[in-house]
């Protein structure tokens, strides 16, 4: 095409269509956006659409035996409503509540962490960044398995205890308990809280700071005022990324969390496997992400309209 | 280009994009194209036998590696109910591995073919008991061969633990509070529960039985440790004094009595609980002759030692029984004559109300 210069935008007979073909696809980059997002779109629908309308459906229909009634009936969701439904209620609020717990701890814990690397470290960032991601190298299961060991009756802690002398019998009170499960969600989740929380304190403009102090503020009163507020939004994206997928979780609890350990994941489990009665189990499913998304949502109203007050102000 | 002039070029960030995009596609291919030609490879045409994690091993079946020269193909599964869903819905395997409890789920479903046992030669001595075990026969014909079984009953620690006699209420003894465990699994923990409560038929209990029983399991949650998921978990425990007592397999005695922990399993006046899985042939087994080259394999003597020594079960067929020493025996803690033995323990069953008692152990757990 270079040879023949620019007067060849007329196009020669045999290469019209290919060329006809190119024009389409550069002015449209609407179908270009779609075609580069559709492996991930497949994807997407394969792996995460299907199967959520699948459970929907099945949510709808009975367990007959050995045989699924496809028949529709809001039975298995009047069940949860009704007295019966009363251990799968409580179970709901207790997956909710242990979730609360983790995630407030995770966020207080990395919080601290990020504000460090973010204000404090200014060379090698990225060897540090690396360095906190390391324990993620390795499987969820191993990790909630090492705290097993560090936590355990002749684990880590109580052998360098009783080698200290400092205790002459192993303390008991550290695994199989709620307080082992805080412990165990708040490491293992440690990463996802750190990371968005990092990126919205490096993002803030360090001028701020400076007319802050300037004006007078002293460091406590500028953290509140100025740093606080515009980490906000890497804050509640860490919150959501650890609450959402711990509700569901029943690694931890059914492994470090004792007699008291069973959540809503344990119950689902059984519904589909033991108890044979996948429609149940489908319905709960889609019970509990209801209530996960009702206080998303709640706790969302509750932060939004103050953050965004600030900001504008 | 060259290897070498790969990495140079790398180094020196000289790559262009056509160049490294070349490099990606040629990558791509190659990842998904590998796993498509082993898979093919691998596929010998051998019998299928879907077995739990760990029961995996030739051990179990030298005569068939013998005569074929080659394993059966072994997919696994951790839940015997995940093994029939799994099957329902269309998986492919010849043999499956169920336990005798569990047998009525699969001919309800119409899952299985009858066994012809005139094609299996160590038939002839398997243990009559076993080979009448509820729901494993139908109009006369087998439905299930027994291959390996064994007792649960009460692992404890003869030097941390003090009793006058034998009985399942250990579980229930104050004195270890804390120190006690019974397994996760409510179609084990329930039924035990129900001897304890006196309940008339412990796997098929009546309403007011299953209240009862509730009633025990919760007075007995705050004496437990953890609920049991799995027996190296109570092993451990057992091992490091975290527990004293806990229901488990007599497997566990073997494993702990080689790491030198002292254990005694319990012989409860109540009667020791006994369990026996073994084989199912399925309706539309590919490879029917071999599924029955691999059930004879695992009923032989040769079979059957190796399952004593090696794992401290109890194998179906007499003739192993004969073949093994009485100090064999001891060391698994075995009887001699399992005939008698059968006829004192109480042998699993399966559970009609299996969601009802579920359901109830969850709400025990969930403190409901």
């Amino acid at each position: 095409m270079a040879a023949t210069g620019a007067i060849d935008s007329g196009g020669r007979p045999g290469a019209s269509g290919w060329d006809s073909l190119r024009r389409f696809w550069r002015r449209r980059p609407g179908l270009r956006a779609l075609v580069l997002l559709s492996p991930a779109l497949i994807i997407l629908l394969v792996m995460m659409v299907a199967p959520l309308l699948l459970t929907v459906a099945l949510s709808f229909a009975t367990q007959n035996g050995f045989q699924i009634d496809r028949t529709p009936t809001l039975a298995n969701y009047a069940m949860l409503f009704s007295p019966e439904g009363n251990l799968y209620r409580i179970l709901i609020v207790k997956s909710l509540w242990v979730s609360f717990t983790a995630t407030v701890a995770v966020v207080v814990l990395a919080y601290p962490m990020a504000y460090y690397l973010a204000f404090r470290v200014h060379r090698r960032k990225l060897l540090w960044i690396i360095l906190i991601t390391v324990p993620f190298w390795t499987s969820y299961l191993l990790r909630v398995f090492a705290w097993k060991v560090i936590l355990g009756f002749n684990g880590a802690i109580n052998s360098g205890l009783i080698w200290t002398g400092v205790i002459d019998k192993p303390l008991e009170f550290l695994l199989y308990n709620p307080t082992a499960v805080t412990i165990t969600l708040a490491h293992a989740w440690a990463a996802y809280a750190i990371l968005p929380i990092y990126v919205s304190l490096e993002k803030i403009d360090r001028s701020l700071l400076e007319a802050a102090t300037d004006l007078g503020d002293g460091p406590l009163r500028r953290f509140l005022r100025i740093t606080l507020p515009l980490s906000l939004p890497g804050t509640i994206a860490a919150t959501l990324l650890v609450f959402i997928p711990t509700v569901g979780d029943y690694l931890t609890p059914s492994l470090v969390g004792g007699t008291s350990g069973i959540m809503v994941g344990n119950s689902i489990a059984t519904l589909y496997g033991k108890a044979n009665n996948g429609p149940m189990g489908a319905a709960l499913s889609i019970a509990m992400m209801l209530a996960i998304t009702l206080v998303v949502c709640a706790f969302l109203v509750l932060i939004g309209p103050k953050r965004l007050r600030r900001q504008a102000g | 280009m060259q290897k070498s002039e790969f990495l140079d070029r790398l180094q020196e960030g000289k790559l262009s994009r056509r160049q490294v995009h070349k490099i990606l596609i040629g990558a791509g291919m190659a990842l998904t194209t590998m796993p498509i030609t082993r898979r093919a490879a691998q596929a010998a045409d051998e019998a299928i036998y879907f077995t739990w994690s760990g029961y995996d091993d030739p051990g179990f079946f030298p005569a068939y590696v013998k005569k074929h020269g080659g394993n059966p193909q072994m997919p696994v599964f951790a839940d015997s109910e995940e093994a029939r869903t799994k099957v329902q819905n269309g998986f492919v395997v010849d043999i499956d591995h169920p336990c005798s409890t569990d047998v009525k789920r699969w001919t309800d479903a119409n899952l299985l073919q009858a066994i012809d046992t005139s094609r299996l030669t160590g038939w002839g001595t398997v243990f009559p008991q076993l080979k009448s075990l509820q729901n494993t026969q139908i109009d006369g014909k087998q439905f299930f061969i027994p291959i390996d079984w064994g007792n649960t009953s009460i692992l404890y620690r003869p030097d941390l633990v003090d009793i006058k006699e034998e009985s399942w209420t250990l579980l229930w003894d104050e004195r270890y509070k804390g120190k006690l465990s019974v397994a996760a699994d409510g179609t084990s923990s329930v039924p035990l529960a129900g001897i304890v409560a006196g309940a008339k038929n412990p796997f098929d209990m009546t309403e007011a039985e299953v209240a009862q029983v509730k009633e025990l399991l919760v007075k007995q949650k705050p004496l437990l440790r953890f609920y049991w998921d799995s027996n190296s978990t109570v092993e451990q425990a057992l091992a490091s004094g975290e527990l004293v007592a806990s229901d488990g397999w007599n497997s566990s005695v073997v494993a702990l009595q080689g790491q030198g922990v002292p254990i005694k399993f319990m012989n409860p006046k109540e009667g020791i609980m006994s369990y026996c899985c073994g084989l199912v042939l399925t309706k539309n087994a590919p490879h029917l002759d071999k599924a029955y080259d691999l059930m004879d394999a695992m009923l032989q003597p040769e079979a059957g030692k190796w399952l004593v020594t090696a794992m401290g079960y109890g194998h179906s067929n007499k003739a192993t029984f004969d073949a093994l020493s009485d100090d064999e025996l001891k060391a698994v803690n075995l009887p001699r004559d399992p005939t008698v033995f059968f006829e004192k323990s109480i042998f699993q069953q399966y559970i009609p109300n299996t969601d009802v008692i579920q359901k109830m152990f969850e709400e025990v757990k969930a403190g409901a």
